[in-house]
């Protein structure tokens, strides 16, 4: 039966378990009772004394009285009241109180438009302000790049250290003082150490934290032009919505996924996307390194193809239909393609999609048992939000990792090899442990693992009960989609190619083969034979500095598409606006469109890459084939395509299943007296994320991490591509005998984490 | 040589006449201003006289343009109509005793009223060559509007005939020893409202109501052609003003001043009547209009028509 | 009955007509005879200045959010000290209907309906005003008001707690009662 209560004489569905407040905001009764000290993630708290109602007990014994509707549980046939003398009075007399010490900020103050405070001021009827005395006042810190604070305008609903140290799990920011000076932030000025500090200008329902990036390049909310987008910086998927106006890109906030992330978003999610402002970014089409008239590179470019000594280089970082097109597009030209940029990522692509149906987010949220591999937070910091809620849900937690990542001091660190993991995972399945508990979830950071560890993890799943999960993560958003057609040795082949100089010309699609790529130490060596490379990207890298051709791409919030996250769940993003330029001297242009108040505005969008492709094709005159083929292929991956306001639709098990025969791929093996290499990720890192300057500037110095009783200043190391001088940086708790590299690192060595690497330790003069 | 000397007599009177017309549009204009407190054309020449040459010029200089749906033969001649049936009445009006051209003829107010159905035809062609909806509804109103009016007019007039025994206008002055405005009060007043109504003229301009039709039978019209039409309005507006004078106001009996001044500042006072009533009165719907020309004005002629003969019958048998 | 009414009020009508004859025109003859515009005339929006001399606009977009044409457009921007300021503020007068909900709804008063009225152009670009021709320099019909004094952001020549109405900053570190 529908269980229902009372709100002003109307039925309010509930579940149980519910408070009244949550039931009538779902119900769309918000207006009703405003609140302020109530969120949908941090629950309730009793605050602000705001959302008053007014209960009559079914005895004849108490007499009606006000109460707090989000401390109230929901029961049967509550009988509750809004419309009520004394409610009304509390409501607007708090809000007033709230209002004492406001500040006259709202023109000046970024949160105006979208500011709870001022909704429920003017939903409760406070409008002209009676009390005359001064206003209490606070100095601001400076909290980094990314957060601005304005302490004036706050009303003490804690929803701030309520995220920040209850959901977040972060240390460096609280609650100070005393009486009504109680002030929100960091024991000194600093920027805030959390990946997940910009929610903080999301909960906060008044303008204390703001955006800083966004402030740089305001725009009232009502002028955004928003539109459901997918955060392209790493595996999770998480659902955005980005902001622009004028043509130019904003601001990204999160948008509700139930599964994924149903309010938060990490700061490389949300501060990444400055990479598509970037004043690098190439938007013109170039041609040895000059720029150049789109139909000449495009001529030029389909010469090169015509010769038929091309290679095609796809990238998990660009979107499903992308991909295609470039594979379709090799295929019309029997030219050797590869979606990935070396055979180990091959090989572990091969593993990741070969494994069972991972869990969600909110899978893992309600986790009792979780067991972490390598730096997951780093990889995907979303992820380590969700693992960080089912801790505080009481879960069992255990980190096997070569460093003390953040999630290791929260639980039950081992440290451990890299290369030792494939072992310890087929140790699990005996793991008593992990047998007993309800839902146990394996999350791991998929390039620490490598194939051979995730080949033993769905070895060792098969022999865990069935209600055990795992999933792997990597900083790439859509490795299914652009492997699942190129994963069988393909990557080999195409370097078997140039290496015989069968083919002297490279066509990649978003892909660094000769920067920080896996495996782009191997492409290194191989340049002698490449006469020329073409790249089709929408960030400016080492490739692209060095290619031939240029084809300038559209970002994705320029763009429509489709990513395949970790779990394999096909999400579409839409296109949310156009990239353009206002023109300030209309006469002059003629080829221009007006904007809002009648001034014009410059197209300056660079295409799709499926443009590219088939204004190719079409000087080729293979197009009629190229989209035979490329339909063909989508249909294949993606026979429903998923609206992009949908949860999306995962990806088929009939179609994963053919990986499971994938060989075991074996581990180089390692000598206890090796130095063994593992991967360093930062939160913000990422290739687009790495053209986000706000973001980068918070980036931690490049180095290599060793444990803390190696003393020496740098250190060379020495891999079969290269040699690499770095700074030693030591860390307190790392497992001795591994040193920790950023990708670019590996690249340029052209080793992989769990290898051995010979290293001279510079001794400290 | 008389045939000559004719000739240039009656080009003489088409270019006074055609003269007239065009001042009445600005007289009209500086009237109204005078009537409601704006200045009204001011700006070209003393008093702004130069305005009502400049809007000559213009409409004669402008392309004479025939649309692509018009039936272009009628659409050419309608105008022409118009014009010419106004010009001709003319002839039979006598401005003082033997200043005229016609006065003496005997069958001249027939001639008049044959005239005046010429225009209908006029202003029905116009609209309907025009080949548009607002041109052919205006029309359509136009032939009804003079259908309905013209006999009211016409039962005011067999009064007039009634008292003074003859059908040439210079009998009837002749014949009035005192203004008939005395004796016919009802049958002035009939005359005034049809020949308003004949005219087309404010507050009785359905045919042309620019803000139902655009402008009526001549929305398609431009340049000389619409200037044609536009004359055709002024001239009888005069016409009617200057039968007025002869018939209801002793012509050009009056003391002192010769006759044809009489004649003149009778008319030119009725004219500015009809500037006083379109400064003054909002224009009625349609089925008003239609109410008053056969529920009042046609059985108050009638009445009207009765009780002269009678009184006539009853004189002459007393 | 009813029609003895109609022509009394007919005869009315007639009359009153009549009686303006010697009145004279009550229109002027603009633009030999100047206008006397009432105080509070709508002409076109300028941006004022406040009394300090600086530019009172600060970016709110509140009047390009309730302009009923939207023909306010503008860019906000932070000048070092982060006091906002319209980057580029454009108003297209070929749009503006001179309802005066702009200036009702700018919570600085630095937008304002002044007198201007008569201007006009060949080209409808040439409506479209950028920032350099709408900003005057001059207080406007408002000589007095500064928003910044009153707002509690600081700026260069103001830290928190000197706005007018403010007590001096507090110490969020004190856990004295
Ligand atoms: S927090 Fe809200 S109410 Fe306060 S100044 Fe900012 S917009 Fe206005
Ligand atoms: S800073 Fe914001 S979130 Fe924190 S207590 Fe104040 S108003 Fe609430
Ligand atoms: S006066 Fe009205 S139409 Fe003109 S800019 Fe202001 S709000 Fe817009
Ligand atoms: S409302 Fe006033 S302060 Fe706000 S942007 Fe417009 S002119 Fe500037
Ligand atoms: S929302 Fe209930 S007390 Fe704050």
């Amino acid at each position: 039966m529908k269980r229902v209560f009372y709100l002003d004489g109307q039925t309010v569905p509930f579940t149980s378990g519910q408070n009244v407040l949550e039931a009538a905001i779902a119900a769309g009764m918000a207006r009703q009772i405003p609140y302020f000290c109530y969120h949908p993630a941090l629950g309730s708290l009793g605050a602000c004394r705001q959302c008053a109602v007014k209960i009559y007990p079914h005895d004849d014994k108490h007499p009606p009285r006000v109460t707090m509707a989000c401390l109230l549980p929901a029961s049967d046939n509550l009988q509750l009241a809004t419309v009520d003398k004394e409610v009304h009075t509390e409501h607007r007399e708090i809000i007033e109180l709230l209002m004492l010490n406001h500040p006259l900020d709202c023109p000046v103050c970024d949160e105006g438009g979208q500011c709870h405070l001022q909704d429920m001021t003017v939903q409760t009827g406070h409008a002209v302000r009676r009390y005359s005395g001064p206003k209490r006042t606070y100095h601001d810190q400076d909290l980094g790049p990314l957060v601005y604070q304005e302490m004036n305008r706050c009303i003490t609903c804690y929803r701030c250290v309520r995220f920040y140290q209850d959901t977040a799990q972060g240390d460096d920011f609280g609650v100070f003082g005393s009486r009504d000076r109680v002030y929100f932030g960091r024991l000194e000025d600093g920027p805030l150490e959390s990946p997940f500090s910009g929610n903080l200008v999301e909960v906060c329902p008044t303008g204390v934290f703001t955006d800083k990036v966004f402030r740089h390049d305001y725009a009232r909310v009502w002028d955004l032009q928003q539109g459901p987008s997918v955060c392209p910086h790493c595996a999770v998927g998480c659902n955005t919505m980005p902001g622009a106006r004028l043509g130019t890109l904003r601001r990204v906030r999160a948008r509700h996924h139930p599964e994924i992330n149903p309010h938060f978003l990490c700061d490389r999610g949300r501060y990444g996307f400055r990479y598509v402002t970037a004043a690098e970014r190439p938007v013109q089409a170039r041609l040895h390194g000059a720029r150049s008239r789109q139909d000449v590179v495009l001529r030029q470019v389909a010469m090169r193809l015509q010769e038929g000594r091309s290679g095609f280089l796809g990238s998990p970082r660009e979107d499903v239909q992308s991909n295609l097109a470039l594979f379709a597009l090799a295929d019309c030209l029997h030219a050797p393609f590869a979606a990935l940029s070396s055979p180990w990522m091959e090989a572990l692509a091969q593993q990741c999609m070969a494994l069972p149906q991972a869990p969600t987010l909110s899978d893992v949220e309600t986790a009792d048992h979780l067991i972490v591999m390598g730096d997951l937070g780093g990889v995907a910091p979303m992820a380590e939000l969700a693992v960080r809620q089912a801790l505080r849900n009481g879960a069992q937690l255990t980190v096997l990792a070569s460093q003390p990542t953040p999630l290791a001091e929260a639980g039950d660190y081992r440290p451990t090899r890299p290369s030792a993991l494939p072992d310890l995972i087929t140790g699990l399945a005996e793991d008593v442990c992990l047998q007993g508990s309800r839902r146990p979830v394996i999350l791991a950071a998929a390039e620490t693992l490598g194939p051979a560890g995730v080949h033993a993890l769905r070895k060792t799943l098969a022999r865990l009960p069935a209600n055990a999960r795992a999933g792997v993560f990597q900083n790439s958003p859509n490795l299914f989609g652009a492997a699942y057609f190129a994963v069988d040795g393909h990557t080999a082949r195409l370097q078997h190619a140039l290496r015989q100089r069968q083919i002297d010309h490279l066509l990649c699609l978003a892909a660094d083969p000769l920067g920080s790529d896996w495996g782009a130490g191997t492409w290194r060596s191989l340049v002698p034979g490449l006469q020329g490379a073409t790249v089709l990207d929408m960030v400016d890298t080492d490739t692209v500095r060095a290619a031939e051709a240029v084809l300038p791409t559209a970002a994705f919030p320029e763009r429509d598409g489709f990513f395949i996250n970790y779990e394999g769940r096909i999400q579409a993003f839409a296109q949310v606006y156009r990239r353009e330029a206002p023109v300030l001297h209309p006469q002059e242009n003629v080829n221009s469109f007006p904007a809002a108040a009648g001034g014009q505005m410059h197209p300056l969008g660079p295409p799709t890459p499926q443009y590219w492709l088939g204004r190719l094709a079409e000087l080729l005159d293979i197009v009629k084939p190229w989209q035979e083929r490329l339909a063909f292929y989508q249909h294949f991956l993606c026979p429903i395509s998923p609206h992009p306001d949908s949860p999306g639709v995962l990806l088929d098990d009939a179609l994963r299943a053919r990986f499971e025969i994938a060989a075991a791929p074996a581990a180089a093996p390692v000598g206890t007296e090796d130095w063994e290499l593992d991967l360093f990720h930062w939160y913000g890192g990422e290739t687009l994320a790495d053209a986000a300057a706000e973001l980068q500037s918070l980036a931690p110095a490049r180095g290599l991490r060793v444990s803390a009783d190696i003393s020496a200043p740098f250190a060379t190391l020495s891999g079969p591509c290269g040699r690499l001088r770095l700074p030693v940086i030591p860390i307190v708790g790392m497992v001795a005998g591994v040193v920790a590299l950023d990708q670019e690192g590996f690249a340029e060595l052209g080793l992989y984490p769990g290898e051995a690497v010979q290293i001279q330790w510079e001794v400290a003069s | 040589m008389t045939l000559f000397l004719m000739a240039l007599g009656m080009l003489l009177t088409t270019v006074v006449l055609l003269g007239i017309a065009g001042f009445l549009v600005f007289a009209e204009r500086r009237v109204l201003g005078l009537l409601q407190n704006r200045h009204g054309p001011n700006r070209l020449g003393p008093f702004g006289i130069g305005q009502a040459l400049a809007d000559a010029l213009k409409l004669m200089s402008k392309e004479n343009f025939v649309p692509a749906f018009a039936d272009s033969v009628l659409y050419r001649a309608a105008p022409v109509l118009v014009a010419f049936s106004a010009l001709a009445s003319f002839a039979v009006v006598p401005l003082d005793r033997g200043f005229s051209w016609a006065g003496n003829w005997d069958i001249g107010l027939l001639f008049i009223l044959a005239m005046s159905s010429l225009n209908a035809y006029g202003v029905f062609l116009g609209g309907w060559a025009s080949g548009s909806k607002f041109a052919l509804l205006g029309a359509v109103r136009a032939v009804a509007q003079l259908v309905s009016y013209e006999l009211p007019l016409g039962l005011a007039l067999l009064a007039v005939v009634l008292l003074s025994g003859s059908l040439s206008l210079n009998g009837i002055v002749q014949a009035q020893w005192v203004p008939y405005i005395v004796l016919q009060p009802v049958g002035f007043v009939i005359f005034l409202i049809a020949g308003v109504a004949e005219t087309h003229r404010l507050p009785f301009d359905l045919p042309e109501a620019e803000s139902e039709l655009v402008a009526g039978f001549n929305t398609e019209y431009g340049g000389m052609r619409f200037g044609y039409f536009f004359l055709g309005e002024y001239l009888g507006l005069t016409l009617i003003a200057v039968l007025t004078a002869a018939l209801y106001l002793g012509g050009w009996h009056g003391p002192w001043l010769p006759g044809w001044i009489w004649m003149l500042i009778k008319t030119f006072a009725v004219i500015f009547g009809f500037f006083w009533l379109r400064a003054s009165l909002p224009r009625p719907r349609y089925d008003q209009l239609m109410l008053l020309g056969w529920k009042v004005l046609l059985p108050l002629s009638l009445f009207n028509l009765l009780c002269t003969a009678s009184t006539a019958a009853l004189w002459r048998l007393g | 009955m009813s029609a003895y009414r109609s022509f009394v009020q007919l005869g009315l009508g007639l009359w009153t007509t009549l009686r303006q004859i010697g009145r004279g025109a009550s229109t002027i003859s603009y633009p030999e005879e100047a206008l006397k515009l009432p105080p509070r005339w709508r002409g076109r929006p300028a941006l004022t200045r406040d009394p300090d001399g600086d530019e009172r606009c600060v970016a709110c977009q509140l009047c390009s959010a309730v302009c009923p044409t939207r023909c306010i457009e503008l860019q906000a921007g932070e000048r070092e000290d982060e006091r906002r300021y319209p980057v580029s503020f454009r108003i297209n007068f070929s749009r503006c209907i001179y309802c005066g909900f702009c200036e009702e709804a700018c919570p600085t008063l630095a937008i304002q309906l002044l007198d201007e009225f008569a201007f006009s152009t060949e080209h409808h670009q040439d409506f479209i005003y950028e920032k350099e021709a709408l900003l005057i320099d001059g207080t406007g019909k408002h000589p007095h008001y500064n928003f910044y004094r009153h707002a509690g952001v600081a700026l260069h020549d103001k830290d928190k707690g000197q706005g007018s109405n403010e007590s001096p900053p507090v110490n969020g570190r004190s856990n004295l009662p």
